[in-house]
């Protein structure tokens, strides 16, 4: 996804993907983000205790916490309300 | 999720792909007019330069050579914000029509993101789309009557113009540049209540970024 996109779009985002354990680098190229940011939001989800970092040896994966489901609804409840609330778009 | 909002969020997208690809058709026309009217205008005067004469020229072929340049170059820019603005829509209803009447909630929220931030990119584009394709509209407009006058001439105080509705051969140009002109218009008060609908999105969730902050806090270690 492009755009200027809120950083609770990108928490959404990261958080969607992480419910099964994924790599830093994978993390990245699906939420298009750059390494410096990417891990800035990784940090910042995972001190909220949102994500958690589990260590397999050598390889580092990040997975959604129970916490996280709901962050995710209350966020797709607001944007689908966008749909409720707002009469539409019609010609 | 409720099914209506998937489906009034897919037939916005299917509205605003069609209002986007006509959009970027008539861009398209608005050159191609332009030039042909250009020419066709300017032919009799290369023609007189080439014999050494500049012809005189008839306030309506002065105005037509004016609206026609002002067509071409409007065309230009139209054609460029409508390409960005609906080769970003393009994309998002490509994702959208793969998800077909499966889409989980998530896709169809990602979708909605998609569609947002597409949206905040573009909305500057868009606002100046909508101005060039009125003023797109206008010059049809103007060229479908111009296309029909006979004869037209001013003065300080008064003025006169014929219609010419005995040649036929002029009337389905000025009836096609007439209805070029309209649909320009319909399509630029499209784009203007789209902004208008994604404008009060875009201040609704900056209003309700409180509540993901409210539940953010609830769980600081």
């Amino acid at each position: 996804m492009n755009g200027r996109r809120t950083p609770y779009e990108i928490y959404w985002e990261i958080l969607v993907f992480c419910r099964t354990p994924r790599t830093f680098t994978g993390i990245i190229n699906r939420c298009d983000l750059n390494s410096r940011t990417g891990q800035e939001y990784l940090t910042f989800l995972v001190n909220m205790g949102y994500l958690t970092k589990v260590k397999e040896g050598e390889k580092t994966t990040y997975v959604a916490t129970d916490r996280a489901s709901e962050y995710i609804t209350l966020f797709s409840r607001l944007y689908q309300n966008l749909f409720n609330t707002i009469p539409g778009f019609k010609l | 999720m409720n099914m209506n909002i998937k489906e009034q969020f897919q037939g916005e997208l299917r509205t605003f792909f069609i209002i986007s690809l006509m959009n970027l058709v008539f861009a398209a026309l608005a050159i191609a007019f332009g030039v042909g009217i250009i020419v066709q205008q300017a032919t009799p005067i290369v023609e007189g330069l080439k014999a050494g004469i500049l012809p005189p020229l008839p306030s309506v072929m002065l105005i037509m050579l004016v609206l026609a340049a002002a067509s071409f170059l409007l065309g230009l820019k139209w054609v460029t914000f409508s390409a960005k603005v609906f080769h970003g829509v393009q994309k998002i209803k490509k994702a959208s029509d793969a998800q077909a009447n499966h889409a989980t909630d998530e896709e169809v929220t990602g979708l909605i993101i998609r569609m947002i931030n597409h949206y905040r990119e573009h909305k500057k584009i868009i606002e100046q789309m909508t101005l060039v394709c009125t003023l797109g509209g206008c010059c049809f407009l103007a060229l479908g009557v111009m296309n029909s006058l006979e004869f037209f001439t001013t003065g300080p105080t008064s003025g006169t113009f014929t219609l010419d509705l005995h040649n036929y051969l002029l009337i389905p140009s000025a009836l096609i540049t007439l209805g070029m002109g309209l649909i320009s218009l319909l399509n630029s008060f499209s784009f203007w209540k789209f902004s208008k609908v994604w404008d009060r999105r875009l201040e609704e969730i900056a209003s309700s970024e409180g509540q993901l902050i409210r539940s953010m806090e609830q769980y600081i270690p």
